[in-house]
């Protein structure tokens, strides 16, 4: 999955090491790491939470479709299996209870969008094997969610907090762009319009935070999520209509992402 | 991630080139092969007003049957014809295909365009596109210049044809079309016969209403073959097919050609061939205005021995006759075939010869209308060349030896090169030996349909010095033209002498010249249209080179101006042009 895993990566580990030498230099300052929460305390204290989230989604866009049999013709488009990264970013609103000495519990909405994934395949289309031919076909998909997000993190009277993640919610896919290689005085080949799918997804995470300076944390973390169907919209060869299109019943995103959140306290 | 993604890529490439490599025929493989059929050109012109045929062969590219394909798309001003009398594959309003390499595989797709067509028009539904029943599956044309419909429109008024010679000294058909105003011409692309290698020219030329034929010869090897091309409406010309006489060995020569009145599509072309021992008349005849072309029996003089052909060729809508000569031994005569109705065989008409014959007869010219031929030349009397004429009025199956009154100053090399005829008043027109043994034009006229002539003189250039040739004679009413060449004192220069009186008397006119004229021009050729007139012939230029010397006259021929021609971009030198003619006349 190459360069932009490894940037990531990168970004993540460098911000690990600014987390640990940051509050270091903050400790010096104070006898206890835990900032919020006294030891042994049985209070529930809530705040309000903002997170801003940056980071990469990797995916494999696109689905495998052969189409049935159109005026005597196959259709049969073959997708890049190649996984794609794109630029992901998104913002949290919620609040974080500290219900338990140990564990904090963040419930709020967030937003997340994916800048756009490219679907690169190869389109077969004949009447038969002596006369088919092959072209090359891609199309741009992209997302945007807005999920209710929920975070589990455990407190350990360190400024290090473990935490595994759920959200659902919905989905707003846009699969468009089309765009097919066939030379357009030779032959025709299908052209589909762009569409909008409305989709449940859900994502599952878990990464680490850091409290830092006052009332921030920074943190990493992965998520896996399924941003639910991505379709083409209605097909055209030439002036003929057809009744099929490119459909991807499951958009699987893995995300690698660096957070920072800002409680008000 | 993304050299994954790169590398992948280059594998999809190399599989796809790997894969079209494979298709043996196509640069893409598609369900039809359609292509410019073979054996025929795509129109780049179209008369104005007029239309134009292109055949496509459409071939199915896959290996099941296909039935009900159709034609989805055209250009603009291009409509699909079913009916053709050549081809019996034309492709119908749907029609089904057998599998690829089986017979029926293919059909002729014929077009008729009737007006321009823009071969790079972006919008691919203005293109040729055929598709299968559910309009989806379709093919385009191949690629290729060869196979992409272009079509310009013009209006032409006027052909001329001749022959040029290529950087290696080949010398080439060549065929000019002058537009509608007679202010540009332009070569127009033939099609070559596969055994071309040499020698190709054009010798005559006519239309019957807006079909143009011409005809000549060529050199395959060794030997010469006719050449026959014909225009089947627009501009588009394509090879007559013909078959030849059973004896052909080798030789074909076509010099003259004439077809049976406007919109008459029987034309006969003569000339000769060799048989491997000596030259026959030639005679080749076609119904169907020159797409296709036969070599009718001809039954020759009883005494014909060797050196038979044929110079002139006149049609009406009752036959045909052929002139020219062959010889008995030692002795040359004048030949005449007469045709039948059908012009499906030829027979020879014996001719009385005049009573001082004693060799060398020969007809060079020919003219009929209605029942009454005429047919004019030359021959020996042991002590002077002298011109020869004869009529008939029963369509050429008899024919008289004309009494003729020749010029006071007559000595010796009298011919006559060319006649016509406006009802009964006949002009007959080439050159003679006066007793000061200056070669001047003759001119011969007749009132009674070409039983007697008398010469006439015309009024010369005032700086004619010698060498004055007269080769055609054209007549609108009683406006006459005709055309040659005479010397000065240190040029060959065009002679031009117009009448309007029937040939009674006439007058020189001179036309304006090429700037780059050096010292020789020669005109070979006349031809009017109303009062729009046309001639050509050659010049020599200033780096001596011969050029098709191309001349326009709006005022039944009193005033002449040079028109410029473009010229195949292969022309070098050589060049000449023989006759004209021009559609719907």
């Amino acid at each position: 999955m190459g360069t932009h895993w490894r940037k990531s990566v990168v970004i993540i580990t460098w911000l690990i090491i600014l987390f640990y030498f940051l509050p270091l230099s903050y400790a010096s300052h104070s006898h206890s790491f835990c900032h919020y929460k006294m030891c042994g305390d049985e209070l529930i204290s809530y705040h309000p939470v903002f997170i801003l989230t940056g980071g990469t989604a990797t995916a494999r866009v696109g689905q495998s479709q052969v189409f049935p049999i159109i005026d005597s013709s196959s259709y049969n488009f073959a997708i890049n299996k190649a996984f794609t990264t794109e630029l992901l970013g998104g913002g949290y609103a919620g609040m974080e209870f500290d219900f338990h000495p140990d564990w904090y519990l963040q419930t709020g909405l967030s937003y997340y969008q994916v800048s756009a994934f490219t679907s690169r395949g190869l389109l077969t289309q004949g009447a038969d094997p002596q006369s088919s031919d092959q072209y090359l076909f891609r199309y741009r998909v992209n997302s945007r969610r807005v999920l209710i997000d929920e975070r589990l993190l455990y407190n350990n009277c360190h400024q290090y907090h473990p935490y595994i993640a759920f959200a659902f919610g919905v989905a707003f896919n846009k699969a468009y762009g089309y765009q097919v290689d066939y030379p357009p005085f030779l032959t025709f080949s299908p052209l589909f319009s762009s569409n909008r799918t409305t989709a449940f997804t859900y994502r599952l995470g878990f990464g680490i935070d850091v409290d830092t300076l006052a009332n921030l944390r920074l943190g990493i973390g992965y998520r896996f999520s399924d941003l639910g169907k991505v379709s083409l919209g209605s097909g055209h060869i030439d002036t003929v209509k057809i009744g099929s299109t490119l459909t991807q019943s499951h958009l699987y995103t893995q995300e690698l992402v660096a957070q920072l959140t800002y409680m008000i306290t | 991630m993304i050299k994954k993604t790169v590398r992948q890529y280059i594998v999809l490439i190399l599989m796809t080139s790997l894969f079209l490599t494979a298709s043996n025929t196509l640069c893409y493989a598609l369900p039809f092969s359609i292509k410019t059929k073979a054996g025929t050109n795509l129109p780049s012109h179209v008369v104005e007003g007029e239309t134009a045929i292109a055949y496509y062969t459409v071939a199915n590219n896959t290996m099941s049957l296909r039935k009900n394909n159709f034609v989805k798309y055209l250009p603009p001003k291009v409509q699909q014809v079913i009916t053709d009398n050549n081809f019996n594959d034309i492709c119908g309003t749907t029609f089904t295909l057998q599998p690829k390499g089986i017979a029926g595989s293919s059909c002729t797709l014929k077009l008729l365009i009737s007006g321009a067509v823009n071969g790079n028009d972006p919008n691919p539904r203005h293109h040729l596109f055929v598709c299968f029943p559910g309009g989806a599956t379709c093919s385009g044309t191949e690629k290729g210049a060869q196979n992409t419909l272009s079509v310009s429109v013009v209006s032409f008024s006027v052909i001329a044809v001749g022959a040029y010679n290529d950087d290696s000294n080949i010398t080439h058909p060549l065929l000019l079309l002058g537009n509608k105003n007679q202010n540009d011409w332009s070569a127009v692309s033939i099609p070559i016969p596969s055994n071309f290698s040499s020698s190709g020219v054009f010798n005559t030329t006519i239309c019957t209403g807006n079909v143009c034929i011409a005809t000549g010869e060529f050199t395959s090897g060794n030997d010469k073959n006719p050449l026959l091309v014909s225009q089947n409406s627009g501009i588009n010309w394509s090879s007559g097919s013909t078959t030849l006489p059973a004896d052909f060995a080798a030789d074909g020569i076509l010099n003259d050609i004439d077809c049976s009145g406007t919109n008459g599509s029987i034309c006969a072309t003569g000339g000769l061939y060799s048989n491997g021992l000596t030259n026959k008349p030639l005679i080749l005849s076609t119904t169907d205005t020159g797409i296709t072309w036969f070599s009718a029996p001809l039954t020759l003089p009883g005494d014909f021995i060797s050196e038979g052909q044929i110079n002139a060729v006149s049609c009406t809508i009752n036959n045909c006759i052929g002139v020219g000569s062959y010889r008995n031994v030692t002795i040359k005569k004048p030949l005449i075939l007469m045709s039948n109705s059908s012009i499906t065989s030829w027979g020879s008409v014996s001719t009385i010869l005049p009573s001082d014959f004693v060799n060398n007869a020969v007809l060079n010219a020919s003219f009929c209308q209605g029942s009454h031929c005429i047919a004019v030349g030359s021959y020996s009397d042991g002590l002077a060349i002298k011109p020869l004429l004869y009529f008939s009025n029963n369509n050429g199956s008899t024919w008289t030896l004309a009494s003729a009154t020749l010029p006071a100053n007559f000595s010796t090399s009298g011919f006559l090169n060319n006649t016509t005829c406006v009802g009964s008043r006949c002009i007959a027109v080439a050159n003679y030996r006066d007793n000061h043994a200056i070669t001047r034009p003759l001119v011969m006229i007749s009132s009674n349909t070409g039983a007697s002539w008398s010469a006439v003189t015309p009024t010369l250039p005032a700086d004619f010095s010698s060498n004055g040739f007269l080769l055609e004679v054209t007549c609108t009413g009683a406006n006459c033209i005709t055309v040659g060449d005479y010397r000065n004192n240190n040029k060959q220069l065009p002679l031009i002498l117009v009448s309007t009186n029937s040939g009674t008397t006439w007058s020189p006119v001179s036309p304006t010249f090429p700037p780059d004229f050096l010292n020789s021009g020669y005109l070979d050729a006349v031809i009017c249209n109303g009062n729009i007139c046309a001639a050509a012939g050659d010049y020599v230029n200033s780096q001596n080179v011969n050029i098709p010397w191309m001349l326009a006259s709006d005022d039944s021929g009193t005033s002449w101006k040079t028109v410029t021609s473009s010229l195949p971009p292969d022309f070098v030198s050589g060049g000449l042009m023989n006759s004209v003619a021009a559609p719907n006349k």
